[in-house]
């Protein structure tokens, strides 16, 4: 379990970095401008965990083997050592991402402070792509209509 | 699915101090979690909303845009229209028809 435990404290870690201040940056001076970062934070994280045990069943008239409901249900009562029964187990898991997307800067100077936006670009150009073939698409099937005798 | 839950709030950040101004900054904050015994999810959305900026004498209020988003949610609306549009002359041609 020490295992789980050092991957949930680093997953707690992720969740502690990317909080609301995050969103804005330090301050930095760029050829003689001051300019703050602003970005948009994301970030999820999921885990699971179990446990489980087989519980012993007695058979024959084998008394040794026959052991209460309430040891049965722990891993040291066994009935057969060599088949395991009344073993137990446990295990977890989980994952954590986080994305940073820029989405502007802040650019302070002696007459005051203006909000600069950033485009991401690559995904305007194949949004318009995409759009250009849909329009293109639709004429087409309009003209097709229209011309049909 | 029971147990999952939504919050969005808006919370101000910590104040900037940059070129003798102050900044004050506000952030909506979308949380989506789960919690259960042997499973927990949690996705956080952190979106900047606006800043305020505080001088000597001035007090003005910047708004965040997210230019992307924006462009994208004007270049969908233009394809749809287009589709609709379309779909508005295959419509009144077929009733011309007949």
């Amino acid at each position: 379990m020490e295992e789980f435990s050092a991957m949930v404290e680093r997953i707690a870690g992720v969740a502690d970095k990317a909080n609301v201040n995050a969103v804005f940056g330090e301050p930095k001076e760029v050829h003689g401008r001051v300019l703050i970062p602003v970005a948009e934070v994301s970030y999820g994280f999921g885990m699971g965990w179990g446990s489980g045990s087989t519980a012993c069943t007695c058979e024959g008239d084998d008394e040794a083997c026959c052991c209460s409901e309430e040891e049965a249900a722990t891993e040291t009562c066994c009935c057969d050592e060599e088949e395991g029964a009344g073993s137990g187990g446990e295990g977890g898991g989980g994952g954590s991402g986080a994305r940073v997307r820029p989405l502007a800067y802040i650019e302070v100077g002696p007459k005051g402070a203006k909000v600069v936006p950033i485009q991401d670009e690559q995904k305007i150009a194949l949004m318009g792509i995409a759009m250009g073939m849909w329009c293109v698409g639709w004429i087409g099937l309009v003209l097709k209509s229209l011309l049909k005798k | 699915m029971s147990g999952i839950s939504t919050t969005t709030r808006i919370v101000a950040g910590t104040p900037i101090e940059a070129g003798g101004r102050r900044f004050l900054p506000s952030v909506m904050v979308t949380t989506l979690e789960h919690n259960t015994a042997g499973h927990i999810f949690q996705v956080r959305r952190m979106r900047p909303v606006s800043v305020i900026e505080e001088g000597a004498d001035i007090k003005h209020w910047h708004n965040i845009p997210d230019a992307t988003q924006n462009a994208l949610s004007q270049m969908a609306a233009v394809a749809l229209l287009v589709a609709g549009m379309g779909l508005l002359i295959l419509l009144l041609n077929r009733f011309a028809r007949r």
